[in-house]
């Protein structure tokens, strides 16, 4: 059994609905730490799920058979039965270019070679390009059949200070896109070296400021994860989630974006197949809506967000494409703003309640009109109150990783210092 | 034997590398059973469940390392790790003496049961910790197991299969209460069988049940310094995430400790070793051999107070000068080799915990950490999920959202005494977007950190 197609016939003829979730991935990457490494991965794998009876079967496999497919059976008596249960209905997704379709190795070597001038100016740890080329596809006993190679890129670097008296924290800066042609380097390795820059002398702060400001790479670290917990179908629907829908949390505007050609997060059709579209999640503060993946709209009663994340190695959940934050209030930066960063501990917060308490290794005070670094800043709350607490957005739009935001000036968060 | 079936295939492959250039090569291969189940107040199903396969091969041409990680090996491999040889020509590594070896950990109770079988005991499970305390309501029981089959091979003439199983229960709660949420976690894994068989189940209803009520009616304490006495459960995290990073000698070259060896950080009283074994069945950082086929050795990060040795792979062993310690782990086959930790625990001493509480006037007793994370240049953060107010050596109310972090040198400087009392406990360890199992561990200890709060 070599082929998808084949594996969908075989589980319709012995009664089942199933759906063959596969990818063929090819990886470079290139890093030079104190030694260069390089590497190719090559691999192919395959999901597969079962339904019958209200009842949901999984297994996978690096190797397509119809050993797969009587493993996904064999385990179908352990789900519950639940109607909702159900094989995903079948897709016309319009599709997106995500494949620049060009050669993605002599980039990234050039990339690499290009970094690495960044060792004349400051102490730099680790410098690293990759390239992905992945096609992902969905099959199922639906008539379901969707396809799409998605190719993406990225540069990063990891640099301090460091002298026999001093070392300062790594600062990790890195961009990415589809291809590498639409990573600006230069504009990277400027701002590795400023932030070295910024930490290199860093005071401890004498007074607790009123205002924080997390820019966009903060926002990717602290503020991305507990929102993509909190609009989670899954975790709103159990009471999981610290937000309650319906409910007004301060003035944000925030869209979930899978159709943002230039990220790399982005997708024509979710895990399941399922055509995509920009869902907005947060309007003015108001919650409006939650992501789902099939199973989770139906349970909740709601459209599908076609927001369902996968490897061929576990079923489908639910995750975020490329977040968008608007706020419509402009602010400016003030002297004794406290601008974050990075953070880190991030994954010790308890996404339950939200809160969370992270150090800033990573930041400045604004004094008239200079960066000068802080150290010893830790900064808790929870999600409720930054989100309230945010009064506006300042300085230019900018993607890191999953979010495209301007900096946003925070209120009533606590610092300890 | 997954593979040696083809092990005439392998050593071809190891052979062709040479006649591409080849001064060093290796190969692992990697067979793992995977399963896991998920069972929470609305749904129950089978997440994970499939056979992981796979290898990577290893080539170091002229001094560039190259490498090729495939789920079909051919030929066509060998060309795509030389071609993929990339660098400055600089590379050395230690090369060792011939070896074949096949290590076999059997667990005591070895998991016989069915996933409708192991289901069945989540879902009673799950039952169990709802009654306990009806404010909780909603769970997540996850079950996980993997048996593990790895082959090593390399152009030294080493053979080294490794077989062993892990395996993971954990559950996370929340309560509610009028305006107040709480939510408390705990897990059990070992590499000696069935979670449920190894360990007394009702540990885990208990340990939920009391941590949701704590956070229920836990005080958020104030922020700044503050005396504390650490259990074993956060010594273990703080060995690993403050000090055992800093000591991987990928990171200690830039970060504070690289400087410092030979150096007094902390009192004598202070000894931090990292195990690729111990007898603890929690210890889950199982590593006979790491994945470039070396022998696993004790290394004494910190040994009575002075930074003795670091954590090293086949390069740094060499760029280093020190003996191979075998700690260059790899989350899959798909995955490079990155220095990791394995079992990694502070040494017991001479106090009692009962003592230490008494030294402190008016501090606080931290019990059960919610992970954390380190920099290099020597700051640590970690959350809290269980912890107590100590006023007059007494332990007092319960805590909630509570978090520590300070400076790793500092902090080592500060301990000013250690128990007797010893445990370790299962964790994970992400570092380059890896996962691998690891053991942390330790007594109890009294120290002066800065604690976090919303106040």
């Amino acid at each position: 059994m070599s082929d998808p197609f084949k594996l969908v016939e075989k589980a319709k003829s012995l009664g089942y609905a199933c759906e063959v979730y596969y990818v063929e991935r090819w990886e470079y990457n290139l890093a030079k730490e104190k030694q260069y490494h390089s590497s190719n991965v090559k691999e192919r794998g395959y999901g597969v799920r079962v339904f019958k009876d209200g009842k949901v079967g999984f297994a996978f496999s690096t190797e397509l058979s119809d050993e797969i497919l009587d493993r996904a059976v064999s385990v179908l008596k352990v789900s519950e039965t639940d109607q909702n249960n159900e094989i995903p209905p079948t897709s016309k997704p319009s599709l997106l270019q995500l494949n620049r379709g060009e050669d993605l190795v002599e980039p990234a070597k050039e990339t690499l070679k290009s970094l690495e001038e960044l060792q004349e100016k400051v102490n730099v740890v680790g410098i690293y390009a990759s390239a992905t080329r992945v096609k992902v596809g969905v099959v199922n006993t639906e008539g379901l059949d969707v396809s799409e190679i998605r190719s993406s890129a990225y540069a990063g670097v990891t640099a301090n200070y460091k002298d026999k008296v001093l070392v300062t924290p790594e600062i990790y800066e890195s961009r990415s896109g589809r291809s590498f042609k639409e990573i600006q380097l230069e504009e990277l390795k400027d701002t590795v070296v400023e932030k070295v820059n910024i930490t290199k002398s860093r005071v401890k702060l004498q007074e607790k400021p009123k205002r924080v400001i997390l820019d966009t790479k903060a926002i990717s670290e602290l503020f991305h994860p507990l929102l993509s917990y909190s609009v989670n179908g899954e975790n709103v629907f159990r009471k999981r989630s610290p937000l309650d829908l319906g409910q007004t949390y301060g003035k944000i505007t925030v869209v979930d974006n899978p159709r943002d050609e230039r990220s790399e997060l982005s997708r024509s059709f979710d895990g399941e197949g399922q055509a995509t579209s920009q869902k907005v999640l947060m309007e003015r503060g108001v919650f409006r809506g939650v992501l789902t993946n099939w199973y989770w709209s139906k349970k909740m009663g709601v459209t599908n967000s076609a927001s369902a994340v996968r490897s061929y190695m576990s079923v489908p959940s639910i995750g975020t494409s490329l977040v968008q934050i608007f706020c419509d209030e402009k602010q400016d930066v003030e002297d004794n703003d406290l601008v974050v960063d990075q953070v880190q501990g991030v994954h010790t917060s308890n996404w339950d309640t939200g809160e969370f308490g992270v150090v800033a290794p990573v930041a400045w005070i604004s004094r008239k009109g200079e960066k000068v670094g802080v150290r010893e800043v830790v900064l808790s709350g929870d999600f409720r109150t930054l989100l309230k607490g945010i009064r506006g957005e300042t300085g230019s739009r900018k993607r890191v990783w999953s979010v495209e935001s301007a900096d946003l000036v925070i209120e009533g968060l606590t610092i300890v210092t | 034997m997954k593979f040696r079936e083809e092990v005439y295939i392998l050593h071809e492959l190891l052979k062709k590398s040479e006649e591409l250039g080849a001064t060093f090569s290796d190969l692992r291969l990697y067979d793992v059973d995977e399963l896991s189940l998920f069972a929470s107040e609305t749904t129950r199903q089978v997440t994970s469940m499939g056979k992981d396969k796979g290898g990577s091969l290893r080539v170091l041409v002229s001094g560039n390392w190259g490498y090729a990680h495939f789920t079909k090996i051919d030929q066509e491999t060998v060309k795509t790790a030389v071609e993929s040889a990339y660098g400055d020509e600089k590379v050395n590594i230690v090369m060792l003496p011939p070896l074949h070896d096949k290590v076999v950990i059997k667990p005591k109770k070895p998991l016989t049961k069915s996933p409708e079988e192991i289901m069945s005991d989540m879902v009673k499970l799950r039952d169990d910790i709802m009654r306990a305390d009806p404010r909780i309501r909603s769970i997540n029981v996850r079950f996980t197991a993997s048996r593990i089959h790895k082959e090593y091979y390399s152009s030294e003439d080493r053979e080294i299969v490794l077989e062993y199983e892990l395996s993971n229960v954990s559950v996370r709660a929340i309560a509610r209460e009028g305006d107040v949420v709480a939510s408390a976690s705990t897990s059990m894994a070992t590499y000696l069988g069935y979670p449920l068989e190894v360990f007394d189940p009702n540990e885990i209803v208990e340990t939920i049940k009391r941590r949701i009520g704590n956070q229920l009616r836990g005080k958020v304490p104030r922020g700044g310094d503050a005396e504390v006495v650490l259990a074993p459960d956060v010594v273990g995290v703080f060995s690993h995430e403050a000090l055992g990073h800093l000591s991987e000698a990928d990171l200690a070259i830039n970060g504070i400790l690289g400087n410092l060896r030979g150096k007094k950080i902390a009192e004598e009283f202070v000894t931090v070793v990292d195990s690729g074994k111990s007898e603890y069945p929690m210890a889950h950082g199982v590593v006979p051999y790491d994945d470039e086929g070396v022998e696993s050795r004790d290394v004494k990060i910190v040994d009575r107070g002075i930074v003795s040795e670091f954590l090293v792979d086949r390069y740094y062993s060499a760029y280093l000068g020190e003996r191979p310690t075998g700690n260059a782990r790899a989350e899959d086959f798909r995955s490079p080799m990155l220095i990791r930790m394995r079992n990694t625990y502070m040494m017991p001493g001479d106090w009692n915990k009962e003592e230490l509480i008494r030294e402190i006037k008016d501090g606080y007793l931290l019990v059960s950490p919610l992970g954390g994370q380190t920099s290099p240049d020597g700051t640590f953060q970690f959350g809290i999920q269980e912890g107590y107010r100590i006023e007059k050596g007494e332990v007092t109310e319960p805590l909630r959202n509570v978090g520590i972090s300070g400076y790793t040198l500092e902090t080592l400087g500060r301990i000013s005494a250690v128990s007797k009392d010893f445990g370790m406990w299962p964790g994970y360890c992400g570092k380059g977007g890896q996962s691998v199992p690891v053991g942390t561990g330790g007594p109890y200890i009294k120290v002066k950190v800065k604690v976090g709060g919303n106040e």
